[in-house]
């Protein structure tokens, strides 16, 4: 839908201030421009653990990217032991749940959050609608935005979904 | 740091000087805001500044693990001293199925 280069030029504009981002709270962020991937390599405070989310742009921002938990050769999606169990804090309910046997990151600025990619919401009008659902939860609509969203529930966990 | 600001008469004695941070933008900007001045218009003013639109605005300092600032208080109630640097960060809930 969206061409390739077109992608590229929108997440290299993004990532000025991601990057940014990144740097402020010691997260490594590795931009893959050939597979229109993004790396980000986050430590898990009360652990120590290392945990390796990937997002994938590809038709982005027509539609959100693809974020996930992965193993740490960026292979898997959607492992309850890549995931950190969710926890809860003054901002509400965690963002990091299973669903299906399936751990998700369940935010409407990731596209496997919606039913129509075996997500678990069809209440928001599929991911194309993307920066207009879930208006009453957190917002997010820059690769920056959603580092800082994912980063801020990531901060209170203290364990994995499941031992690996 | 302080003096400086002060000698360039930015600000009185009711307001201070804050640098705001945003995930979307490698630069910060900076703010002259009273002191009274609530958490929550305070973000809101930055959020608009940075270009944000909807979602619910919120302020966090600098240090590791980052302190959320309330709302609901003012910029003196959370003890925001002049020049300190805080970041804008979305408030909203989690997702409830």
């Amino acid at each position: 839908m969206i061409p390739a280069e077109q992608t590229r030029i929108i997440v290299q504009h993004e990532l000025e201030g991601a990057l940014s981002w990144a740097e402020r709270h010691g997260v490594r962020i590795d931009w893959l421009p050939n597979d229109l991937g993004l790396h980000a390599t986050l430590l898990q405070p009360a652990t120590n653990a290392t945990f390796f989310l990937r997002g994938m742009f590809q038709d982005y921002r027509a539609l959100p990217p693809e974020w996930t938990f992965t193993n740490e050769r960026w292979e898997t999606s959607g492992q309850a032991m890549d995931f950190p169990e969710g926890a809860q804090s003054s901002f509400g309910s965690p963002m990091f749940i299973m669903h299906n046997q399936k751990a998700v990151i369940c935010a409407p600025f990731n596209r496997l959050a919606y039913s129509d990619l075996a997500g678990p919401h069809r209440d928001w009008g599929g991911p194309a609608n993307w920066l207009n659902a879930g208006a009453s939860q957190i917002h997010a609509d820059t690769i920056g935005d959603m580092l800082q969203a994912i980063h801020r529930d990531f901060s209170f966990t203290r364990s994995r979904l499941a031992k690996p | 740091m302080h003096e400086e600001v002060e000698s360039h008469g930015h600000h009185d004695h009711h307001e201070i000087e804050v640098i705001v941070f945003a995930p979307r933008s490698p630069h910060p900007k900076e703010f002259n805001w009273p002191k009274t001045l609530k958490v929550e218009e305070a973000a809101k003013q930055a959020a608009t500044a940075f270009g944000y639109e909807g979602g619910k605005p919120g302020l966090q300092t600098e240090g590791h693990p980052p302190r959320v600032l309330d709302n609901n208080k003012t910029l003196a109630e959370e003890h925001v001293h002049n020049r300190e640097k805080l970041e804008l960060i979305d408030t909203g809930g989690g997702v409830q199925l």
